[in-house]
């Protein structure tokens, strides 16, 4: 049933989007931030980046800054490219032979490029959640536990406060305070994949990568993780993929438009719903295609 | 493709004519359906109807009798228990690893890359591959290590020397230059010269030899004098086994043999003969028809104390016995033995801790468990694989993301979630291997043997030889033991499926 009220809600606020997005913006509040959004320092520096699978080039030679401490979303119609470039922030393509990629990609002053750079320590950095809730068939506890043991040894009182901060953290807690040691496919899918958000909150990293959170989740749920996501946007760089673009609107600093693998535009959300520069853009964020 | 106006084209099938072929079919089905059940019902039937008269306490903890009433299966089982627990310790981890290997260090390279697909596709074959292969492998391998390190049986090497004049000489070898060996034939049980209708090379005296069908003729012997008589040996035991002096019970009518010695005196179930001659032997090479090799067998010395003593005999004499047991000589005074008979090859391992390994292995335990490994190994692998296939693409992303290494993904993630499908298939495997009676003949696995092993160098029997060996005799009595055998090898393998689907199920609940 709660998939069946996914697309609706997409092409309901699609069309409401269509009619006035700028009231959207303007009524979620997105505005009043705008001001500080360029002046936040830079997280991540793309630079004519292109990305390949095989001979098939997914991104081409795109161009643009993520900066420290927004929530930045990318959107664009499936297909075009996102989350290849999110996959490249923190190396996941590295499990596609196929994949490669030229250009610059600079996170702090990481060369992601770099074949040499310890993508383990990267990770650590960056966390991700991804489209599709991931728990591991362990409990909930041994799956927020699972990140920091990997770098990490630790008394068990030090874990148990870790998971319960980070739990707290992915607004989990008290849901689950009673039954941390039962297994995580108990949950729903939306508690899922908030545990998900805990448990990439829980390595401690920097940036969060965020592959369409919400694509799999009902209408209530969706709510749930973006409030989360706003919560959580004054401790983190968040990179997050939408299909929604209303969704976008509500949660995002600043916007990149992707199309057929090229960065179309980018800049603060609330310029990019009201004033677009390029009329794909305009056409995209009306709900015209895509 | 008929327009509305011209007729279809063909000719209409009658329907009952496809009626009747569908029913016929049903019904073919069916026929052979049962006919395949009841074959099965009918086999696994008499079966247990013959053995299950034999079937009881004292059949799983009797050593294998001449005497069908009292042949058990003790040794073959835990012979099999040894070699499945060692076949699985070696196994597992090798199948794993290599499966691990295939599936999650899957190289970019492209000679790599060919070099990978190549060796998938061979461990496919190998799954193909008849067992009887791998005991020939595993005796050149294991047995014999290429017999690059000596003779398996080095450390008591045993020469029996056919010589032109039928004499055979046979005894510890000393020395083995061109022109001549030198046999040491003190003490060494058999270490006898063995002549049909022959007479005994000067200086040799004959040695011992016993045999309960014709116990009348030796009981009417006199001490001091020679004797020789022929029995059928029906079949194979180890030669020196039909030598040794043993409690007579344990020899039945028909046998083999030509034996000749000098009867000394007679106990209630008890024959002895004369001792083992003394001093070496030299023979030129010259004279020499045939020569084998073999191994000196471990002695049981049954005292009169009740006390049973197993060990390497060293000498048989006159007043004494010397024997190794445990690393010591031991000498025990020859009144106090009231009865000996040897039981095996590489006894020097034979108290050994469980892990003693010698090289070459010999045909013990391990080089048993090393061959039915390769004969698993390719099934443990193409199963571990499928089994870490099987773990979900979200989920190694899932510990990728959280910075996970290669070998900590592999380790807490997919392991973990392919551990039920892994130890299914190990299980499924090893409940072939326990069937499986070629690739142990070939290795040397023994027919008979009255010990269950102690440490992986042991000599060993196992489930499938000794039922081949009760099958194949002649008397009809054995057929029951057979049977019972069966029953027993059927169950162990039923107790081994049920075990794989237990797993299968306690884990499916666990992650659903
Ligand atoms: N592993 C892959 N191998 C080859 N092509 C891929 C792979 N993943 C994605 N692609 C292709 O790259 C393009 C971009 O894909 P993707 O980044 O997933 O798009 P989006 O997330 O925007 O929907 C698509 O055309 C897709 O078919
Ligand atoms: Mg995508």
């Amino acid at each position: 049933m709660r998939h069946a009220d996914a697309p609706s809600l997409l092409k309901e606020s699609r069309e409401s989007a269509a009619l006035n997005p700028l009231a959207n913006v303007a009524r979620l509040g997105v505005a009043g931030q705008a001001d500080s959004t360029t002046r936040a320092p830079v997280a991540l520096t793309v630079r004519d980046f292109s990305a390949w699978y095989g001979s098939f080039q997914a991104i081409k030679s795109v161009s643009f800054e993520v900066r420290t401490k927004r929530v930045t979303a990318l959107i664009g119609p499936s297909g075009c490219g996102k989350s290849t470039f999110l996959r490249w922030i923190n190396r996941m393509n590295d499990m596609v032979a196929s994949a490669r990629a030229e250009g610059t990609l600079n996170l702090h002053g990481i060369d992601l490029l770099d074949q040499r750079m310890d993508v383990v320590d990267l990770r650590r950095r960056v966390g991700m959640v991804f489209q599709k809730p991931n728990p591991f068939p362990k409990s909930i506890y041994d799956n927020i536990a699972f990140g920091p043991r990997l770098h990490r040894s630790f008394r068990r009182a030090e874990l148990d406060r870790l998971v319960e901060q980070s739990l707290r953290h992915a607004a989990l807690w008290e849901e689950v305070k009673d039954r941390l040691h039962d297994s995580a496919l108990g949950l729903s899918g939306g508690q899922q994949q908030r545990l998900c958000i805990a448990r990439a909150i829980a390595v401690g990293p920097e940036v969060l990568l965020m592959d369409e959170p919400c694509s799999a989740l009902d209408p209530q749920a969706t709510l749930r993780i973006e409030d989360l996501i706003r919560q959580l946007r004054s401790e983190y760089t968040i990179v997050i993929v939408t299909h929604n673009m209303q969704q976008a609107a509500r949660i995002s600093d600043v916007t990149a438009f992707f199309y057929e693998g090229a960065l179309i535009e980018a800049g603060r959300t609330i310029d990019l719903f009201t004033k677009p520069q390029k009329k794909q853009t305009e056409e995209y964020v009306t709900g015209r295609f895509g | 493709m008929s327009g509305p106006d011209e007729p279809l084209l063909g000719r209409e099938k009658p329907a009952w004519r496809r009626r009747l072929i569908d029913r016929l079919f049903v019904i073919g089905c069916v026929a052979s359906a049962f006919v395949s059940v009841l074959i099965l019902v009918v086999l696994l039937g008499s079966i247990v109807v013959r053995g299950w008269g034999h079937l009881d306490w004292a059949f799983l903890n009797h050593y294998p009798s001449r005497n069908a009433a009292d042949a058990g299966l003790k040794a073959a089982l835990w012979g099999t228990i040894w070699l499945c627990a060692t076949c699985m310790i070696l196994a597992l981890p090798l199948g794993v690893g290599a499966a691990i290997l295939l599936e999650e260090y899957a190289p970019k390279g492209l000679w790599a890359r060919r070099a990978h697909s190549f060796v998938e596709l061979n461990i496919r074959n190998l799954a193909g591959v008849p067992s009887i292969v791998y005991g020939i492998i595993g005796l050149t391998v294991f047995v014999r290590c290429f017999g690059l390190l000596g003779n398996p049986n080095q450390y008591d090497q045993m020469i029996r020397a056919t010589l032109a004049n039928g004499v055979v000489v046979q005894g510890m070898l000393v020395e083995d230059r061109p022109e001549s060996v030198v046999i040491d034939v003190t003490g060494v049980d058999g270490g006898a010269a063995q002549a049909e209708g022959m007479s005994w090379p000067t200086g040799v005296e004959v040695s011992l030899a016993l045999v309960q069908g014709e116990t009348e003729k030796l009981l009417s012997a006199k001490p001091g004098e020679a004797v020789s008589f022929s029995i059928r040996r029906d079949y194979n035991l180890p030669l020196d086994l039909a030598f040794a002096l043993a409690p007579a019970e344990e020899w039945e009518t028909p046998s083999v043999l030509k034996v000749d010695g000098v009867f000394r005196e007679s106990r209630p179930g008890l024959l002895v003969l004369n001792d083992p001659m003394e001093g070496r032997m030299e023979v030129p090479t010259t004279t020499v028809l045939v020569r084998e090799s073999f191994a000196v067998r471990t002695h049981e010395f049954y005292l009169r104390s009740n006390e049973v003593v197993r060990g390497d005999s060293l000498s048989i004499g006159e007043k004494s016995a010397t024997l190794v047991s445990g690393g010591r000589a031991r000498t025990i005074n020859r009144d106090d033995i009231q009865g000996y008979r040897s039981i095996g090859s590489l006894a020097i391992g034979q108290e050994e801790s469980f892990f003693y390994v010698r090289l070459p292995l010999g045909g013990s335990v391990l080089a048993g468990a090393l061959t039915l490994m390769l004969v698993i190994l390719p099934v443990v692998i193409i199963s571990s694989q499928e089994a870490i296939r099987a773990v979900p693409k979200s989920l190694r992303e899932g510990a990728f993301a959280a910075g996970a290494t290669r070998w900590q993904m592999v380790s807490r993630m997919v392991l973990p979630s392919a551990m039920p499908g892994i130890m299914t298939g190990a299980i499924l495997a090893m409940s072939r291997a326990i069937g499986e009676a070629a690739p142990l003949l070939v290795v040397g696995g023994f027919l008979f043997i009255t010990f269950t092993p102690t440490n992986v160098m042991s000599d060993f029997a196992a489930m499938p030889l000794q039922i081949y060996q009760w099958a194949s005799r002649p008397q009809p009595e054995f057929y029951g033991v057979a049977a019972a055998g069966i029953i027993v090898l059927v169950a162990v393998l039923l107790g081994f499926n049920a075990a794989a689907i237990l797993i299968r199920q306690k884990f499916q609940k666990h992650t659903r």
